[in-house]
C-alpha cells in the first residue's frame, strides 16, 4: 500500500467511514506512527476549522492532546502487566496453575521460621499463647510484631505495657486523590479570555495531573 | 455506512495497553470536547482544563468501557459530568477579586494572570489556521470542495454525498481525501517547522 492509499484510508477512517477489517490495521499503525498521528490530528483541526469551532490547535502547538499525552505519561498502559505476562511466559518460574501453592508455601516457610524465631527469643508462656489454636496466618500476624509487641499479648504481670499506637499521632501522609467557508467562532465578538492556567495543572513533577486549578 | 469501527477499534487498541491509540482519540475528539464544555464553563481557557480533565478521566475509565455505546456518547457523558464538578468546585471556591495587584507579596503569575487575561498568541495563531484553512478552501475545485463542505458543515454520510452530488461513494471518498490533503498541504506550508512537522521528520 502506497502514501496516497494509506492516507486516503485515514481520511475514510475519519469519517467512520472505513470497513471495519481495514480500521483495525489502520488502527493498529495510526497508534504508533506519530506522522500519521499529525496527520489525523490536522484533519480534526480543519474540520473544527470549518465548523467555526474556537480554539483550534494543531498537533503539537499546546493543544488539549498535547497536555493529556504529557499528564498521562506516567500513568501505565492499560493491560500492559497482562499483556507483558503473556508475551513472557518463557520466562515464568512456574506454571499460572502452580502459583497459589507457591504463595501458600511461602506463607508457610514464613509461619514456621517466626514460630522458631519466638521459641528462642521469647517467653515460655508467649510461645504457648502464640502456639494456641490460631491458624497460620494469624500466626505470622502475630508474631511478625518486634519483641516488644508480642510481650504486650502475653498475659504475664510483669510484661511492661507498650504504647501500639506508635505512629498514630503522627501527621498522616494527604491522601491522594459563506463569504468564508470558515464559520467564524461563536465567541469571535466577545473578548477571549485565555487564561494561562495550564501552567498551574504541573505542579512540581510536570507528569502528575492535579487537576484544573480554580 | 457510518459505523463506529474506527473508534472500536482505537478503543479496544488503548484496553490492550496501545496508549497511542487514545492520543488518537484525543486528537479527534478534543475540539468537540472543549466546544461541548464551553456551554458549561463560557471560558476558554477553563474548557480546555475541564477537557483535558474529562480526557483523562476517560482513559482511566477505559477498561471498564464495554462499547455498549459509541465511545463519543460514552467520552459526552464524562465531560458534562466533568464540567458540571467543575461549576460546583468553582462556586465552592471563588475566585478572591480583591486582590492587590500592586502588593508585592501577591504571587507573580497570579499577577500575570490578572493583568494579561488572554493569549495573544492563541489567538493568533488560530486566525492564522483559519484563514490559510479558507484560503485553501477558495482554492479547491468546485467538486472537492462542495464534497467537503457537506461532509464537515453537513455531516452527511459518503452515501448521502454520493446521492447528493450523483456520482459513487468511492468518488466522494477520494474528493474528501484530496480535499483534506490540499488543505493539509497548505497547513504544513504556512506552518511549516511546528504542526508537527518534526514528528513527521522523526
Amino acid at each position: 500500500m502506497n502514501n496516497e492509499e494509506r492516507d486516503s484510508q485515514l481520511s475514510a477512517m475519519f469519517d467512520d467511514e472505513l470497513p471495519a477489517g481495514e480500521c483495525e490495521l489502520l488502527a493498529r499503525r495510526l497508534a504508533r506512527d506519530p506522522a500519521l498521528q499529525a496527520r489525523w490530528g490536522r484533519y480534526a483541526a480543519i474540520g473544527a476549522c470549518l465548523k467555526g469551532q474556537a480554539g483550534v490547535r494543531l498537533p503539537g502547538h499546546d493543544s488539549v492532546a498535547d497536555h493529556v499525552r504529557i499528564a498521562l505519561g506516567g500513568e501505565p498502559a492499560h493491560g500492559a502487566s497482562a499483556l507483558e505476562q503473556s508475551q513472557s511466559g518463557a520466562g515464568r518460574l512456574m506454571p499460572r496453575w502452580l502459583m497459589p501453592l507457591g504463595m501458600v508455601g511461602s506463607a508457610a516457610a514464613v509461619a514456621a521460621f517466626a514460630i522458631v524465631w519466638m521459641r528462642t527469643q521469647a517467653p515460655a508462656g508467649v510461645v504457648a499463647q502464640a502456639q494456641a489454636p490460631a491458624a497460620p496466618s494469624a500466626q505470622v500476624s502475630q508474631a511478625a510484631p518486634p519483641p516488644a509487641l508480642v510481650a504486650q499479648t502475653a498475659p504475664a504481670p510483669q510484661a511492661t505495657p507498650v504504647d501500639v499506637t506508635l505512629g498514630s499521632s503522627a501527621p498522616l501522609a494527604r491522601s491522594r486523590e459563506r463569504d468564508s467557508y470558515v464559520l467564524p467562532p461563536p465567541s469571535l465578538n466577545a473578548p477571549m479570555v485565555l487564561l494561562p492556567t495550564r501552567d498551574a495543572n504541573y505542579q512540581g513533577n510536570p507528569v502528575q495531573y492535579l487537576g484544573p486549578v480554580h | 455506512m457510518t459505523t463506529d469501527a474506527s473508534d472500536t477499534s482505537l478503543v479496544q487498541r488503548v484496553q490492550r495497553g496501545d496508549r497511542g491509540a487514545f492520543d488518537a482519540l484525543v486528537l479527534k475528539y478534543q475540539h468537540k470536547v472543549v466546544k461541548l464544555v464551553m456551554r458549561y464553563v463560557r471560558n476558554p481557557a477553563e474548557a480546555e482544563d475541564v477537557a483535558q480533565e474529562a480526557f483523562i478521566k476517560a482513559y482511566r475509565a477505559l477498561p471498564n468501557f464495554r462499547g455498549d455505546s459509541a465511545f463519543y456518547t460514552w467520552l459526552y457523558r464524562i465531560a458534562i459530568n466533568t464540567a458540571k464538578n467543575a461549576i460546583v468546585a468553582r462556586d465552592r471556591n471563588p475566585v478572591d477579586f480583591d486582590l492587590d495587584l500592586t502588593d508585592p507579596d501577591e504571587p507573580y503569575d497570579m499577577q500575570n494572570r490578572l493583568k494579561d487575561p488572554d493569549t495573544p498568541e492563541g489567538l493568533v495563531l488560530t486566525d492564522e489556521i483559519r484563514s490559510t484553512v479558507n484560503a485553501a478552501m477558495e482554492a479547491l475545485p468546485e467538486d472537492l470542495r462542495t464534497a467537503i463542505v457537506l461532509r464537515e458543515l453537513e455531516g452527511l454520510s459518503y452515501e448521502d454525498i454520493a446521492a447528493r452530488m450523483g456520482c459513487p461513494v468511492g468518488t466522494v471518498r477520494s474528493r474528501i481525501f484530496r480535499a483534506r490533503e490540499a488543505i493539509d498541504s497548505r497547513l504544513r506550508e504556512v506552518f511549516e517547522g511546528g504542526l508537527g512537522r518534526a514528528e513527521e521528520l522523526g
